[in-house]
């Protein structure tokens, strides 16, 4: 939003226009750095192997992170998203004897459903967002919890899982495929429909898109929604990769997409953001965690290094925010 | 006539969480005949000692308006560093605990203060941050501790009375009386109702902001400190998730998420009704999916009443 506005002074100069692009585009030189570094820390990294690797482990979070972005941008954010996801690939799981049609079809009308319940308690009671998706969070992971009985269950029965979850196509992983579709689809969904630029006015500032005649109640709802939905989308790659369904595992998930979020630099207090900064945010992210394991790195520290570099990340974004006002 | 209706109305909205309680009360010692006996009750204020204690802290950076999701990470990793220092003497293992924890309390309030991130992500942050660190530092193995005399805190009693409860009444008291007679307890509810209007009064926002954040988290270091000597073990997985059961009981004590109202009085009583459910839960021999799906709810019928009753009140006010 604030660049549209700053670039409509046509006077700008040569050097003015050049330290904008710098800092609109900073996170896109960390991710060159990153490579670059990752190149000379481990021989390993460069290898295609390597890289289809890297596209195996983001998938789920890449996906589970665009539908976050669109509640960020909302000026919300969804704590149950990670309890969303194990409920979803419980009930994937559990109906896949009734075929996978079922079974996917059901995923994703339980990831609606969640969605829905998140999202009118949000946008129509007007709760709390976090303590309410924290509520959620408990909910749906107990929920699972009882399904499951505590159990590990047994996954991809059906061909079509194993197809997703293995296969190439013109020797790239299926799901690669299936994320930039999700990536595209966001992107049109977010900045090409009046949807999408309502969603942007509404977290901006609610209060001025309400009587500007938005319904910022019915966008606020719809987006924890669109967010459940893209779960569900999510479970069922997830449950294409792994072998066994752990409901207990599910937690890291969800600190992980709120990081890639953030890396990107869409902004917690709304109304900042897009998809192309997630999918930055996604590879930093990727090339982050795949350095972190290739340097045998054990696996509480990597945790807390994640933290600092949340942490880190969004210092970082509010410094910027007031460097971009200034040009 | 009208008017006293009005009156009994008004009182029982007033005393409804006191209503609560009697109610709870009344009917599981109709389930279960052992549960009204004074050793049963002091039993539930025992076990609710650290939600308690933690909740002080809570309630008062909840009035200014700002919440804090680290305070479980905090709670543990300062009763690993008292643990971890009790070479040195039972003192400094101590004041070491309270030290390293009232720091990430400096910490976040340092960052959501100066450096004007949204509290949440910060808390978060640092939670991940401080229970990483923990599981580092100690292997991902519980540690014991070597002092004997560090136990008395947890495990030893006065009249029957343990030295925790008597240490959570002493922490109610004082808040009560800091809230309701201090500078400090004064700002807390004019930055929590309004910061821009308690800046133009000559407050210094940023200040007692940080204050509180510090605060909040001293009161999770003592949490820490009181548990790992109950124990006589520290681990970095202690207390995952409590920081929810910490804001809910301050919220269904009447302390609004939106900040500027509330107490410490509420907060006990919420602190008491979750006590209460727990133990009810264990006598009527509920499972523990069941039992965190019960608690789900919970918290969610008490963030959509905290929001219906503001909604509420907004209206009336216009």
């Amino acid at each position: 939003m604030m660049n549209d506005i700053s670039t409509k002074s046509s006077d700008i100069g040569f050097k003015k226009s050049f330290v904008k692009l710098f800092y609109s585009q900073a996170m896109l030189l960390v991710l060159i750095i990153f490579l670059v570094l990752m190149n000379f820390v481990s021989d390993k990294f460069l290898t295609s192997g390597n890289l289809f690797n890297i596209i195996r482990q983001v998938t789920v979070l890449g996906i589970m992170a665009c539908g976050m972005t669109i509640v960020v941008i909302g000026k919300g954010i969804d704590l149950s998203a990670a309890s969303i996801l194990a409920l979803c690939a419980v009930v994937n799981v559990m109906l896949q004897p009734f075929g996978y049609i079922t079974a996917i079809s059901a995923a994703i009308l339980t990831g609606i459903i969640c969605g829905s319940i998140n999202g009118y308690l949000i946008g129509k009671i007007k709760a709390n967002f976090i303590i309410v998706t924290l509520g959620t969070q408990i909910l749906f992971t107990a929920t699972a919890l009882i399904m499951t009985g505590g159990r590990n269950l047994k996954s991809r029965t059906e061909r079509i899982f194993s197809y997703i979850g293995d296969e190439s196509i013109l020797g790239i992983p299926v799901m690669a495929y299936i994320l930039i579709i999700v990536f595209i689809v966001f992107g049109i969904l977010l900045h090409k429909t009046a949807a999408g630029r309502r969603l942007f006015a509404t977290g901006l500032n609610d209060k001025a898109a309400k009587v500007a005649g938005i319904n910022t109640s019915n966008i606020i709802m719809g987006s924890y929604v669109i967010n459940g939905f893209i779960i569900a989308v999510a479970s069922v790659i997830l449950t294409s990769r792994l072998p066994r369904i752990r409901v207990g595992t599910a937690s890291y998930y969800l600190f992980d997409v709120i990081t890639i979020v953030v890396l990107g630099g869409t902004a917690l207090s709304g109304g900042v953001g897009g998809i192309y900064k997630t999918a930055i945010g996604l590879m930093i992210f990727a090339v982050m965690n795949n350095g972190m394991m290739l340097m045998g790195i054990p696996f509480e520290y990597q945790q807390m290094i994640k933290g600092i570099i949340l942490i880190l990340a969004v210092l970082y974004d509010e410094f910027n925010r007031r460097k971009r006002l200034l040009y | 006539m009208k008017v006293t209706a009005k009156k009994i109305t008004n009182f029982a909205i007033d005393k409804k969480l006191l209503f609560i309680i009697i109610v709870l009360i009344i009917v599981l010692s109709a389930a279960d005949k052992s549960f009204f006996t004074i050793r049963s009750l002091t039993s539930i204020l025992d076990h609710t000692t650290i939600l308690g204690i933690m909740a002080v802290g809570m309630t008062i950076l909840l009035i200014s308006g700002w919440f804090d999701l680290s305070v479980g990470g905090v709670m543990a990793f300062s009763g690993i560093i008292t643990i971890l220092l009790q070479p040195f003497g039972l003192f400094i293992s101590i004041l070491g605990g309270l030290l390293a924890g009232t720091s990430i309390g400096a910490l976040n309030g340092l960052l959501v203060v100066k450096g004007k991130i949204n509290a949440f992500i910060v808390t978060l942050g640092t939670m991940i941050i401080f229970r990483g660190l923990g599981l580092g530092i100690t292997k991902s193995t519980p540690i014991k501790g070597t002092i004997d005399a560090f136990q008395i805190i947890g495990r030893g009693s006065v009249f029957g009375i343990p030295y925790r409860v008597l240490l959570l009444i002493i922490m109610y008291v004082a808040a009560w009386y800091i809230l309701k007679y201090t500078k400090f307890g004064r700002n807390d509810y004019a930055i929590g109702g309004n910061p821009l209007s308690a800046k133009l009064a000559g407050i210094n926002v940023n200040l007692y902001a940080f204050l509180y954040f510090v605060f909040c988290s001293f009161t999770a270091a003592i949490a820490g400190i009181v548990l790992s000597s109950s124990v006589n073990t520290a681990s970095a997985v202690f207390g995952s998730g409590i920081e929810m059961l910490v804001i809910v009981s301050a919220v269904l004590g009447g302390t609004s998420l939106f900040g500027g109202k509330g107490g410490v009085v509420g907060t006990i009583q919420g602190v008491i009704i979750l006590g209460i459910i727990e133990r009810a839960m264990v006598i009527f021999n509920i499972d523990t999916n069941y039992q965190s799906l019960f608690r789900g709810s919970i918290i969610i019928i008490v963030v959509v009443t905290d929001a219906l009753t503001t909604r509420r009140q907004e209206m009336t006010l216009r």
